[in-house]
């Protein structure tokens, strides 16, 4: 009994080998039965996560049927009902052993349907034998469950005649099963869904992802075959060959090398031609396709069987004919049409049938390339972009002059900025109370009444007996709730003050400062397309509380996911918004968000004179006045300037830096801080003025009203400063470059004419 | 010699012409003409008026109608313009070219000058979901101190 455990990846053709045929099948109806003569090439794709196996035993048959779930109205549509019922029967000719089937154009299975293989017998005098017809089974290995769903076939008795069923599943509904074998060229309806399949022995399309199977007579395999099932088992769980492998060397040992690409390859039957000029000589085709229409095409690369060296196959998306998707030159024929049939790229060496177009095709192509048809399928289905997939992607980026990441030898591209945390720590020494109005109020008052004025004096000797030397800073900060951007040790506690501990005003004691505000997203759409979503016909601008007001450049955050995220420093109330394109920070500002309170007499003379200073422009300018407040609030409350330092300038890079520590900074960097362009207006407002004004992080978008003809295309298209042969373009199309082309047999005048001719511009039909 | 007068529809920078009701006429060149813009003699026909399109064998070229004909007595004079995109078609459409504007191949982010764009802009203000409270914010109190 021929046994093989065969496993299919996503997107693979497996064949399988079996013995030849001993026996005429024409004596079954005899009861002598042959064997060993049946041979399946299936197409399933399968799902991410399973793979699949089929376990062939002996086979003894005369025609095949298939059917879908055992209803043929479902989803097969065949048409021709015989004695079978719904099954649309398949002779085996003694001679070749061949069958094919053909399933209607319109036939789209449903998700998850099953297609069922049946092996049976219409000769007159039935089945004589006892043993199984088709021992079929199939399973998968589900990687969640760790455990393989096995759905064993045709173990029922076969010594009645009749129909006996092997089931293939159809793993995915967008898979669709298509054939027609006398078309001249596949149903557009086969490429609805990105998907077609042809079915036959004589090659027909196999273009679009794989689904269904065919039947011919007989293959090599490079699927890998096991001795035992555990062998086999063991390959699908861990994806590595240990032992067991029975065809090795027939392109199953995942290490052997693709061969390389250093010739040209042949396409065979890619190009259909009306005319079938093409057969049987070369034609080069420089091609061309378009990467960033809807329509996709790409080349899979295939290890060498045993029969085949490396191959590429074409995979389609969209695309009736490869011309759809892309354009080429040629180099000695007039083109007349293309047609998208066979795919597979097959080197010179292999021989070609009388009825194969072939064409040479040269590996300066820019079809993107990939090792594995899952990327394809990614790239397909917009989960990746080209050059995530593609192992050519630098050609393809010359040649569409598409942008090339620098290459930093060294470094890797960042997914993301990592951005840090604020460790220090406020639970000793110099303590950080969260305290509410009241119970500020109800400090004060405890501290102002003269009952406790000795208690109070006798709790701060180590401040000179004055209470306010130990309370180094009040400030506001206008967060209801501070634990967005604080860490607070457990309830609530009574507020020390030196050696002091209030009876009646309690706050939540403020551990460390680590948190960032994440204060939201959106996504930033193109919403043209075209060059007027950029500056100067559209412009981009962000409003951040405490901040400012920033023109932003517009190319950093369209097509991206724009985010902000705010930090505030408790001890100054200084602020840093940092402004993300898809977790990548672009922009950073920084403001001023905290305002002090004075306490004393003297405290407030100094505050106030500063914040006059600072709006009747003593200052100078915003970054002056925000200085100017900065500085009094250090000093009111006491802060030094390394404390300061500690919180401001680890933080912030701008404006609002200077206003929390301007007295470290050089008067060059404030002078360079001020003068940057492209702000509006920025840096902290002094006082508690930042209160008035927003409150929410503002976007703004100005656009420029724009008329474009709406037939622009058509009667002078749009810029374009691609190359490529005249007869490559078509529709308008105006030359800034003219290279005329060897044969040309006119006078210069002639030239110059057509020089004139191209530049003012011509239509292709 | 002979030349045959037909009807194009197309217009001249076209890649492609039409050559509707060709009829074959005798006619020579005019003295001082060059092939490139000759004036050919013809009789005078009043269908040729209708024609503006011309084939000359002799020289292996086509011919647009630059002006319409003149007439002089019984003979009417043709004046040619050699169609220099159509003559020679087969080696343009396979030359190398740069296209500055297309149809077919372009480059949608390219700036468009055809695109007119009125003064002044329309602005959008859209705001990220998180508001700050200056409204009921909180104290930090900072002390030195406490146990």
């Amino acid at each position: 009994m021929a046994s093989a455990l065969d496993i299919l990846n996503s997107g693979e053709v497996i064949t399988f080998q079996l013995p030849n045929t001993t026996q005429d099948p024409t004596l079954c109806n005899n009861g002598i039965y042959f064997t060993d003569s049946f041979t399946a090439e299936l197409g399933l794709e399968i799902k991410s996560g399973q793979r699949l196996s089929f376990q062939i035993d002996n086979i003894y048959m005369k025609n095949f049927s298939i059917s879908e779930d055992g209803i043929s109205g479902d989803a097969i549509q065949i048409p021709d009902n015989t004695a079978m019922g719904y099954q649309y029967q398949y002779y085996i000719d003694s001679s070749d052993c061949s069958a094919s089937f053909v399933l209607d154009n319109d036939f789209v299975p449903k998700n998850n349907h099953v297609l069922k293989v049946a092996a049976y017998c219409t000769y007159d005098y039935g089945w004589q034998g006892t043993t199984n017809i088709v021992n079929l089974e199939y399973r998968f290995y589900d990687e969640t469950t760790e455990a393989f769903v096995t759905n064993p076939l045709n173990t029922a008795d076969r010594s009645i005649p009749g129909e006996h069923f092997a089931s293939i599943p159809v793993i995915k509904s967008e898979n669709c099963l298509y054939g027609n074998e006398t078309s001249s060229e596949p149903s557009l309806s086969a490429f609805r869904n990105g998907v077609g399949y042809t079915f036959g022995t004589t090659g027909y399309a196999r273009n679009i992802k794989n689904a269904g199977f065919v039947l011919a007579t007989s293959f090599a395999t490079n699927i890998p075959c096991f001795d035992t099932q555990a062998h086999a088992e063991a390959y699908l769980r861990d994806n590595t060959i240990t032992e067991g492998l029975l065809n090795k060397g027939e392109g199953t040992d995942p290490e052997e090398e693709y061969e390389e690409q250093n010739d040209f390859w042949y396409i065979k039957n890619v190009w259909g031609h009306n005319t079938k000029t093409l057969t049987g000589y070369d034609h080069f085709r420089n091609y061309r396709f378009f990467p960033f229409t809807e329509q996709k095409i790409a080349l899979l690369k295939r290890k060498p069987t045993a029969a085949n060296p490396a191959s590429f196959t074409l995979i389609t998306q969209f695309a009736y004919n490869v011309k759809t998707a892309g354009a080429f030159n040629f180099d000695d024929d007039d083109y007349v049409d293309a047609v998208t049939y066979e795919t597979d790229y097959i080197k010179k060496s292999l021989s070609f049938g009388t009825d194969d177009y072939y064409t040479v095709f040269k590996w300066d192509t820019n079809i993107p390339t990939a090792d594995n048809m899952e990327d394809i399928e990614d790239y397909f289905a917009g989960r990746k972009t080209i050059d995530q997939i593609a192992t050519n992607w630098k050609e393809i980026a010359r040649q569409v002059n598409e942008l090339i990441a620098p290459d930093l030898p060294g470094l890797d591209l960042d997914e993301s900025t990592p951005t840090g945390s604020n460790g220090m720590v406020y639970t000793y020494g110099a303590k950080l109370y969260e305290i509410s109005n009241i119970e500020l109020a109800a400090l004060f008052s405890e501290m102002f009444t003269p009952q406790n004025l000795q208690a109070i004096l006798d709790g701060n000797k180590l401040f000179g007996n004055d209470v306010f030397n130990a309370i180094s800073n009040i400030i506001y900060l206008p967060l209801s709730d501070l634990s967005e951007i604080c860490t607070f040790l457990s309830g609530t506690n009574n507020i020390w003050i030196g050696s002091w501990e209030s009876q009646n005003a309690q706050g939540r004691l403020i551990s460390t400062n680590d948190k960032v505000i994440d204060c939201g997203s959106f996504f930033f759409t193109d919403n043209y397309g075209d060059f007027r979503s950029y500056d100067p016909y559209q412009r981009f601008y962000c409003m951040i509380p405490f901040c400012g007001f920033f023109e932003l450049v517009v190319s950093k955050y369209i097509g991206k996911t724009v985010s902000c995220k705010i930090a505030i420093d408790i001890t100054t109330g200084g602020v840093l918004a940092m402004l993300f394109a898809d977790g990548i920070m672009m922009d950073q500002f920084s403001g001023q968000c905290g305002a002090s309170r004075p306490v004393t007499a003297r405290d407030s003379a100094t505050y106030f004179s500063n914040i006059v200073n600072a709006i009747t422009g003593a200052g100078g300018t915003f970054g002056n006045a925000a200085k100017g407040a900065g500085q009094a609030a250090a000093k009111i409350s006491g802060v030094s300037s390394g404390a300061a330092l500690a919180g401001g300038v680890a933080m912030g890079v701008g404006v609002a830096a200077v206003g929390a520590v301007g007295g470290t900074l050089k008067a060059y960097q404030i002078k360079e801080s001020i003068d940057s362009p492209p702000t509006m207006s920025s840096g902290a407002l002094a006082g508690c003025m930042g209160y008035f004004s927003n409150t929410k992080v503002h976007f703004i978008v100005a656009q420029k009203k724009t008329v474009r003809p709406v037939n622009e295309l058509e009667t002078i298209g749009y810029p374009s400063n691609m190359g490529g042969t005249v007869g490559s373009f078509s529709g308008f199309l105006q030359c800034s470059a003219f290279k005329l082309a060897n044969g040309f047999t006119g006078t210069e005048k002639e030239r110059e004419d057509i020089l004139a001719i191209v530049k003012n511009g011509i239509y292709i039909e | 010699m002979q030349l045959t007068l037909s009807k194009n529809t197309k217009p001249i920078n076209h890649m492609t012409r039409t050559f509707a009701e060709p009829v074959v006429v005798a006619g020579f060149l005019r003295d001082g003409c060059d092939i490139f813009s000759p004036q050919i003699e013809v009789e005078y026909n009043a269908a040729y008026l209708q024609k503006n399109y011309a084939h000359i064998p002799e020289y292996g070229r086509y011919y647009y109608f630059s002006e319409p004909p003149t007439i002089e007595g019984k003979k009417m004079i043709l004046h040619l313009m050699a169609d220099s995109l159509y003559n020679f078609r087969s080696v343009i459409l396979s030359s190398q070219c740069i296209a500055e504007r297309s149809s077919s191949v372009y480059d949608l982010y390219l700036t468009d000058e055809a695109v007119a764009s009125e003064a002044g802009y329309t602005y959008f203000s859209y705001s990220l979901p998180y508001t700050f409270h200056p409204d009921n914010g909180k104290y930090i109190l900072a002390v030195a101190g406490g146990v």
